[in-house]
């Protein structure tokens, strides 16, 4: 991380708790304007959370306890609720997996829209239409004015889902936050949505933040990667040298664990033993020794640093730099 | 002649309408064509896997297959015995040497039941084993899916997703059937998971010699566990054959499409990929279209296509598509 540029958005050391409990720890990244970064991990690592978190929408009794959100310099965990409001939407957005459930079922799709348009930049009515319309188009709605008086249960996942980040996309905000888009959809809509949010990464210098367990997802799409394992940053680096050559030993499993076009039939897959362990029950030292098969005394006792190991490859592991010459 | 041509299963012409009702009498206004002259094979010990999006009919061809949908065209024979035409009690007999697993473990087992009563159940309602001998076999399927055999007595809500399936999998497998109809098995787990449940049915392939309809969304996790693979579309299926023949070159557009849009795990390959991204969204099942279902999204359709149903034949040997354009 360089500190004589102020980034986009940065997480900064950012842990959210519930009744002490913590379920994001630490969690420490940046990202630029037109970058990806992808949020990768099983599930039940906190994704979810610490994207909660960045948009301080995080369910009741779960809260930031420690740690700040920075968009361009500006300190978001310090904002008040009404100011934090007015941040939502015009400089920082967020869409979900589960397109459907997420809008409003009572609204016609056109109107929620223009709500979150109107809500923001106090722009009359016919105006906000008109500039909805356009929206629809650049997501790739087809028979906009259509489109834009049904209600949600009449369009389809994929539809949902462009109409959603139409809505985020409206204010033109700065950084969206798209917490497994794609997950519900299938593949060939999955390969339009992706497309279009990498071309309105590129056309508009949006940040991204991309969570996905998905590894194909993860390879199509994003410029840098942040693994995240019980609640912890294990390793962040450029995709292309996280592929390359991953140094923990979490994204090594990850990335091996993966079924691929290219294997062979019946070919036996490698697997990760055991399970994410809750928040609750999460070991000592590194959180990921009981599953790991080089797991030492240390790795038992101590957390392991997120260190920079090369440029722009941070990782946490106290055995990496042997790993690493182990190949 | 006997019938029985030695294919443990011989589906041939199945199809499945679902009524749509309407108006104030619930009248049948329509029908969802779910599933429309379907033709399959599988042998004993073998795995057949059955691709296509949501809602292309995939859930309907394994419930025909196990009558618990009754098909309205064609048959279904097992072991040469014309399912179609049995009654609801002959069905009971076969229904052992055919199990089903389904994608979500969750809503899969009663909660109210231990895990040893869940799988135990089918071994005391065929009246197989009771008492100790039942606790005993009970406690054999769950070592052989990788349990261990003190949990009989905990509850489903103690167990993971990962977990959860392969005590779906002990169930299965309590009566020893010869076919299992695995629908999305492992599409709701993580890929770390995913794989070792992959490899767990892989392995009781090997051991048990059971023949599997592997039904997935997924054509990288059809590649890993299929002998040969079909791929449907709208009901219909378009291509067929030997899993090596199917994924080395593809002659249907929308397989072409299918395997395109699945991003490999592999930034540097993917990104030098040309990908075909198909526009528009599946058709309405209640409505297809005229001539080859595929046609509105096909990226090479023709006049002929618009107006021709393009049957299933075999191109090159062993190697079916339903194209007219394609050979
Ligand atoms: N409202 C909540 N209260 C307490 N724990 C929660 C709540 N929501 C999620 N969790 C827990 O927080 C952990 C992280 O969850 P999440 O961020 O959703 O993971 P991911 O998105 O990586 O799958 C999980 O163990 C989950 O059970
Ligand atoms: N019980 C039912 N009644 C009416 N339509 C149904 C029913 N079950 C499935 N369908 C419809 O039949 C089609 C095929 O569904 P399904 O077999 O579940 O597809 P898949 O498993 O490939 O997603 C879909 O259009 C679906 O909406
Ligand atoms: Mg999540
Ligand atoms: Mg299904």
């Amino acid at each position: 991380m360089t500190e004589n540029t102020t980034p986009l958005l940065r997480a900064a050391d950012l842990t959210v708790a519930v009744d002490g409990t913590s379920l994001v720890d630490g969690v420490r990244f940046d990202v630029a304007a037109g970058e990806i970064m992808a949020l990768v991990g099983e599930s039940g690592c906190g994704k979810s959370m610490t994207a909660l978190a960045l948009m301080r929408l995080l369910p009741n009794g779960v809260s930031i306890v420690d740690g700040e959100v920075f968009l361009a310099g500006r300190n978001l965990t310090q904002l008040s609720e009404a100011e934090m409001e007015a941040v939502r939407g015009n400089d920082i957005s967020m869409i979900f997996q589960e397109p459907v459930a997420a809008l409003n079922p009572l609204m016609t799709v056109g109107d929620q829209v223009v709500e979150s348009l109107h809500a923001h930049q106090g722009l009359a009515r016919r105006e906000a239409m008109e500039h909805v319309l356009d929206m629809f188009q650049l997501v790739g709605i087809a028979d906009p004015r259509d489109r834009m008086r049904q209600y949600p249960f009449e369009l389809s996942g994929g539809m949902c889902q462009r109409v959603m980040i139409a809505s985020a996309l409206i204010c033109g905000p700065s950084v969206l936050i798209a917490d497994e888009p794609t997950t519900a959809l299938d593949v060939t809509i999955q390969a339009q949505i992706l497309k279009l949010i990498k071309e309105m990464c590129a056309d508009r210098q949006t940040g991204v933040v991309l969570i996905t367990h998905d590894i194909g997802v993860v390879a199509d799409t994003a410029d840098r990667v942040a693994v995240m394992y019980a609640g912890r940053i294990v390793e962040t680096g450029s995709v292309f040298e996280i592929f390359a050559a991953p140094r923990h030993p979490y994204t090594q499993l990850l990335l091996k664990s993966v079924p691929r076009l290219d294997d062979k039939k019946k070919q036996r897959l490698h697997v990760i033993d055991g399970v994410v362990p809750d928040p609750q029950h999460w070991p000592t030292g590194c959180r990921f020794h009981a599953r790991c098969p080089f797991v030492s005394e240390q790795c038992r006792r101590d957390r392991p640093p997120l260190d920079e190991v090369a440029a722009d490859h941070m990782v946490a592991c106290w055995h990496q730099a042997e790993l690493a010459e182990a190949g | 002649m006997n019938k029985n041509t030695g294919a443990l299963l011989d589906v041939a012409g199945l199809q499945v309408l679902y009524p749509i009702r309407g108006g104030l009498f619930g009248r049948p206004v329509g029908h969802v064509r779910a599933v429309e002259d379907v033709s399959i094979r599988i042998d004993a010990g073998e795995t057949f896997g059955l691709a296509g999006e949501s809602g292309c009919g995939k859930t309907t061809v394994g419930m025909a297959i196990l009558q618990m949908v009754r098909p309205t065209g064609g048959r279904v024979a097992f072991e040469g015995t014309d399912l179609t035409s049995l009654a609801t009690g002959a069905l009971r007999q076969i229904r052992r040497d055919m199990q089903i697993v389904f994608q979500d473990p969750y809503s899969s087992l009663n909660p109210r039941l231990t895990v040893g009563e869940s799988v135990g159940e089918p071994l005391l309602v065929h009246g197989v084993a009771r008492g100790h001998d039942l606790k005993r076999k009970v406690g054999d399927l769950m070592e052989i899916v990788g349990l261990q055999p003190s949990y009989a007595s905990r509850y489903p809500h103690e167990f993971s997703g990962g977990q959860r399936q392969r005590i779906v999998i002990a169930r299965a497998l309590a009566l020893r059937p010869k076919l299992i109809v695995c629908d999305e098995p492992v599409s709701a787990l993580d890929v770390s998971v995913q794989s070792q449940i992959l490899n767990l049915l892989n392995d009781l392939q090997q051991d048990f010699g059971l023949a599997y309809l592997f039904i997935s969304h997924d054509l990288s996790v059809l590649k890993n566990v299929s002998d040969r693979v079909g791929v449907m579309y709208l009901g219909r299926l378009v291509e067929l054959a030997e899993t090596a023949a199917l994924y080395e070159r593809t002659l249907h557009p929308y397989t072409e499409a299918l395997m395109s849009a699945i991003p490999l795990p592999d930034p540097v390959r993917q990104r030098a990929r040309t990908q075909v991204i198909l526009s528009g969204e599946i058709p309405s099942p209640s409505n297809p279209p005229t001539g080859c279902p595929f046609h509105t999204r096909c990226p090479i359709a023709q006049a002929v296509c618009r107006e021709k149903l393009p049957a299933l034949e075999e191109k090159r040997p062993g190697h079916l598509a339903a194209c007219h354009l394609r050979d």
